[in-house]
């Protein structure tokens, strides 16, 4: 029983790390061959996790040997087109001009119903409300509408905006940003004397505080800093 | 052209995938060393039983289950755990016969023998392994 669970404990911390080293990308959109290694490792790990009897490198080099496999065809996506196209496969259009191409859909197998559920999931119930319809390597529907059925946005209206990057967060859960705070030009005594104004004593007090490219600062103390106090 | 961590990574999979096949063809050498050493002296205490020698086959055979309970612990760490206890089941099985001077001592001796010469075998990259 113990030996079961010390097991489990290694072969999760193992494809845990592994998972990290092939990517982010692992987890969203899974391409072809990223499946193929998703549906293995899990199969790979189970056999040693449960029997005993069988030595639990066998199953590490198994769970490495889908990491470089894995690892490999994505380098090698990465560096050739062609290779990229034979493993992974190219978009396809299947709607163009708000009309639905037969022959793509049917050389995919892709269903009118397949199709019509994914435009209602992404908001769109006529098929003649889209320009273009691509779908994705990974499977997934891309949709580009047309230009009088899309929503209206502020250049559509001529209006004027200001520049929106992304707030720099300062603290996050009591612990200062010292990267983030140099990479804007600023030290932690302005932070400080900043968050003072907020009735923070200090950072710890702090559960979120972020400057964004106005210049404004944001910050929400810790329930216990708060005091009944309401949040800044 | 710039070099990415993806790139060093990928390098370094292989180079110790490199380092893993040759640490398995070390580690298989090293087995079937063990593996020659172990049958050569259940060959002798074969022909022991076949002169009669009783108390020496019995010391042999002692000798190997001494030798064969450390060296299974490493092997363990590689090989299918059920593949080490049939050999030491075979070696306890001869053991017993040969203290009741029993000729039929040399059927688990011939099958230790053949199942420590099997073991690692069964990791060399071999078609027979691979199919």
């Amino acid at each position: 029983m113990i030996i079961v669970f010390i097991r489990v404990l290694i072969l999760y911390t193992t494809v845990l790390f592994f998972l990290r080293i092939l990517g982010k990308r692992q987890v969203s959109t899974l391409q072809p061959y990223e499946l193929v290694t998703i549906i293995l490792l899990a199969d790979v790990a189970a056999i040693p996790m449960a029997g005993t009897g069988t030595p639990l490198v066998n199953g590490l080099v198994g769970l490495f040997a889908l990491l470089v496999a894995s690892y490999t065809v994505s380098f090698i996506t990465m560096k050739s087109t062609k290779l990229r196209a034979a493993i992974s496969g190219r978009p396809t259009i299947i709607i163009a001009n708000g009309r639905i191409i037969e022959d793509a859909m049917k050389e995919l197998r892709y269903t009118i119903n397949d199709l019509l559920e994914q435009l209602r999931v992404m908001g769109w119930p006529n098929v003649q409300d889209v320009e273009f319809g691509v779908l994705e390597t990974n499977g997934q529907l891309s949709v580009v509408p047309k230009s009088q059925k899309r929503p209206v946005n502020p250049e559509d209206l001529g209006l004027e905006t200001k520049y929106e990057g992304l707030p720099t967060p300062l603290v996050v859960d009591g612990q200062v940003d010292v990267q983030n705070l140099r990479r804007i030009g600023l030290d932690e005594q302005w932070l400080r004397s900043e968050l003072a104004r907020f009735g923070a004593r200090r950072p710890g007090d702090v559960l979120y505080a972020a400057l964004d490219t106005q210049g404004r600062l944001f910050c929400q103390l810790k329930a216990e800093a708060q005091n009944g106090a309401p949040p800044a | 052209m710039r070099r990415y961590m993806s790139d060093f990574v990928f390098y370094g999979l292989w180079i110790l995938t490199g380092l893993g096949f040759a640490g398995v063809y070390w580690i298989i050498g090293a087995q079937e060393s063990v593996a020659h050493a172990l049958t050569a002296e259940l060959e002798a205490a074969e022909r022991a039983i076949a002169a009669g020698e009783w108390s020496r086959a019995a010391d042999v055979v002692d000798g190997v289950i001494g030798r064969w309970r450390r060296i299974e612990k490493r092997w363990a760490l590689h090989t299918q755990h059920e593949q080490l206890e049939a050999v030491a089941e075979a070696l306890l099985e001869a053991e017993t016969l040969i203290g009741l001077h029993d000729a039929q001592a040399l059927t688990p001796l011939r099958l230790a023998r053949e199942r420590l010469l099997t073991l690692p075998r069964r990791d060399r990259l071999l078609l027979e392994n691979l199919l």
